[in-house]
């Protein structure tokens, strides 16, 4: 019985609700039905916004027990900055708004903003490490990824094409041919495994959605 | 025990000498910029052309999705469609998708209407309805009833009903200019299936660099109409509306991509202009202004190792964006979901605050098979939104981009004829390189390696659009958080010293270990 309301009930609620958006969009008779599927959409996105405080929960949690249990996590007390700047901003955001002109939109533009930009900045050191490790004509298949990719990357530097303009139309060549007619199968293949997985999941032969 | 050779030594160098040789380089190019010429891309044109084609006057949806890494590379573009859409007396219904995107979104609206000649009138010529949760399904949902969603109200709170420009306004059909600025790749056909598919919209994307050839599939198919992707897309933009005080070079400054004069003064000091406000805003402005260089040098140690530094600076961010996405989120569930039971006829939305509140129940063992239930709703409405027009917008449409008269073979240039050819072949041998359930020993096998070349090539077009994707970041970061403005330069420099006595002191003593 147990079993019934924590796994066979959740299932079918997928079920019949995916089928039915499907069914709502290929069939017109649905139609009187349109206003109850718009009130599930639009509790969904109620939903989504609530289950944001999930993971947050979840990664206070994994901080605090870290915290508590010091002796035993070498790093612990990085935890103590985090649960600190977290309950700052919290605190900013629940007494003083999100505002322009509040402290929670303060430490946005001037911590959060730029710590953002940094840390994604720091990919573009990895990425030229990378590609001056990775990037030689080892075989035919390397040779491919790397010609593709030099001439687009060439095709973006000034410097290069304001003496060289040939590179721009090659480039638009690779981006126009060989990565459309790639990301075209591999879009058309990502679909297909969408629309299967889904079919998976509404036919039960995927419970580990659940969780 | 053999020698290694120079070049294998050469390949064994540790990476943290090549990010500062790409370091150095990247600051000498910065603090000293050069001038070259650079041709204007059929991208950057059509995206040009499409801006000016919309009609005058006409209702256009402004997705606003950027983030604060990838704005320096968007906002120009993105502020100048804007101008050129108000300069038509185009009328625009602002949103975003992304709880990080809202003070961005506030940001490019005040500078549009800022560089504006005329009086823009909030409610006429523009409206702001804020962050809109759900991810896909909440955009199939605001497309399907943009009131219900928003519930009646913009971001400050005032009923759609007394606002003239969501007159008629209500749903998908209603906008039928769009653009989207997108700082990921994966959330464009999410708008193509949800709104330019279902409801006809005519469609441009602003995009970050490495979009392109992800993109490119859908602009071969008309999907979308155009795009201005990355600081190329954006110095175009500035350089075909004529705003660009170098009409005819464009500076090569931070590293191997390039930005524009204005952009550089804009972006760089665009907190600068903050500063006239006043003793007290000046004070918070200036602080922030440090506060910002510091944490971005902290958090730039980590290309030297993991360590002390890096690591305390990653926690607090940690601990700050945590706080942000909660904050923002709940205020959508609290304004969309637990107000509106109080309105006349909402006392049906008890149903999703009570869900929501069981998704908590996962926190605890004995009730965690509770959040089942609103996660069941969650993933049903979304699976059903996205195959329902994934079959159009990612299948059939595709397979009709490899015919004519989208790739027509005969009646073209021999050159034309063949790049159709390679797109049509092209595209079916690598959806056959995904077919993981039997092995390809006969004649098949050159399809199969041939799509495995294609896709490789498409990577590779990735790649070098992602190089100059990272250098953007990168500028924009050195520019607009450590090098700007001047007069705070000494704090960032004096804070690099100390955070590398730090480091000494940490790595001798033991404190922290280099990796």
């Amino acid at each position: 019985m147990s079993e019934t309301y924590k796994t066979t009930i959740p299932l079918f609620i997928i079920s019949v609700l995916g089928i039915w958006m499907v069914a709502e969009y290929f069939l017109p008779f649905l139609s009187p039905l349109i206003p109850l599927t718009d009130m599930i959409r639009n509790y969904s996105t109620i939903l989504a916004s609530a289950a944001w405080g999930v993971g947050t929960a979840i990664l206070c949690l994994l901080h605090g027990r870290r915290v508590y249990r010091q002796s035993k996590d070498p790093f612990w007390g990085y935890s103590i900055l985090f649960l600190v700047s977290f309950v700052v901003m919290l605190l900013l955001g629940l007494f003083q708004g999100t505002t322009s002109g509040s402290g929670f939109n303060w430490l946005y533009t001037y911590l959060m903003a730029p710590a953002h930009q940094a840390l994604y900045s720091t990919t573009a050191f990895y990425v030229t490490s990378a590609g001056y490790r990775v990037f030689r004509f080892r075989n035919l298949d390397a040779s491919v990824l790397m010609i593709c990719g030099m001439f687009v990357l060439w095709s973006v530097l000034p410097l290069l094409t304001g003496f060289i303009p040939i590179l721009v139309p090659i480039a638009k060549w690779i981006n126009d041919t060989i990565a459309v007619a790639a990301y075209r199968g591999f879009v058309m293949g990502v679909a297909l495994g969408i629309i299967g997985l889904s079919l998976r999941v509404f036919l039960h032969k995927h419970k580990e959605v659940l969780g | 025990m053999s020698e290694k050779s120079f070049m294998e030594k050469a390949l064994d160098l540790d990476h943290r000498i090549i990010a500062s040789v790409v370091f150095v380089i990247i600051t000498v190019i910065l603090l000293y910029p050069i001038s070259v010429p650079f041709p204007i891309s059929t991208y950057g044109q059509a995206y040009y052309d499409f801006v000016h084609s919309i009609p005058a006057g006409s209702t256009v949806g402004f997705m606003m999705g950027d983030t604060p890494s990838t704005k320096p590379q968007m906002k120009p573009s993105t502020v100048l469609t804007m101008e050129i859409l108000w300069e038509k007396n185009c009328k625009i219904i602002y949103w975003c998708d992304q709880a990080i995107s809202i003070p961005l979104m506030y940001e490019y609206i005040e500078d549009a209407v800022a560089k504006l000649d005329r009086e823009l009138e909030y409610g006429v010529d523009y409206v702001n309805l804020g962050y809109i949760a759900g991810e896909e399904t909440g955009q199939a949902a605001f497309f399907k009833d943009i009131r219900a969603v928003t519930a009646g109200v913009d971001i400050y709170g005032t009923n759609l009903d007394e606002l003239p420009i969501m007159d008629e306004v209500n749903d998908g059909y209603d906008m039928p200019y769009g653009f989207t600025n997108n700082a990921c790749q994966c959330s464009q056909p999410q708008y193509v299936r949800q709104w330019q598919m279902p409801y006809g919209v005519q469609l441009g994307t602003i995009n970050c660099a490495m979009d392109l050839p992800a993109i490119s599939l859908y602009l071969a198919t008309g999907q979308i109409k155009g795009t201005a992707y990355g600081l190329l897309g954006s110095a175009e933009m500035e350089f075909l509306t004529e705003l660009s005080v170098l009409p005819t070079v464009r500076l090569w400054p931070c590293h191997l991509q390039g930005c524009t004069s204005p952009y550089l003064s804009s972006w760089g000091t665009s907190s600068t202009s903050r500063q006239d406000q006043g003793g007290r805003a000046n004070m918070a402005v200036t602080v922030g202004m440090i506060l910002a260089s510091w944490i971005c040098i902290m958090l730039l140690t980590l290309l030297y190792g993991d360590n002390i530094v890096s690591r305390t600076a990653e926690h607090i961010y940690m601990g700050v964006i945590a706080a942000y996405e909660l904050i923002i989120n709940l205020k959508f569930f609290y304004e969309k979901g637990v107000l509106q039971i109080a309105q006349p006829g909402g006392t049906h939305f008890i149903i999703p605050v009570i869900l929501g509140i069981m998704i908590y129940f996962r926190l605890s063992e004995r009730t965690r098979w509770l959040y089942r239930y609103p996660m069941a709703i969650l993933m049903g409405s979304m699976l059903g939104v996205t195959i329902r027009t994934t079959v159009f917008s990612q299948i059939i449409d595709q397979m009709l981009g490899n015919f004519p008269p989208i790739a027509p073979i005969l009646g073209v240039p021999a050159g034309q004829a063949i790049s159709n050819l390679i797109i049509i072949f092209g595209s079916l041998s690598a959806l056959v390189f995904f077919i993981f359930s039997r092995e390809f020993t006969g004649p098949e096998r050159y399809v199969h390696r041939f799509g495995r070349l294609v896709l490789l090539g498409g990577f590779g077009a990735t790649y070098g659009n992602t190089v100059s994707y990272r250098y953007e970041l990168m500028a924009g970061t050195f520019i607009s958080n450590i090098l700007r403005p001047a007069e705070l330069l000494p704090y960032s420099f004096g804070f690099v010293i100390a955070v590398a006595i730090v480091l000494v002191i940490a790595f001798k003593t033991g404190i922290s270990q280099w990796d």
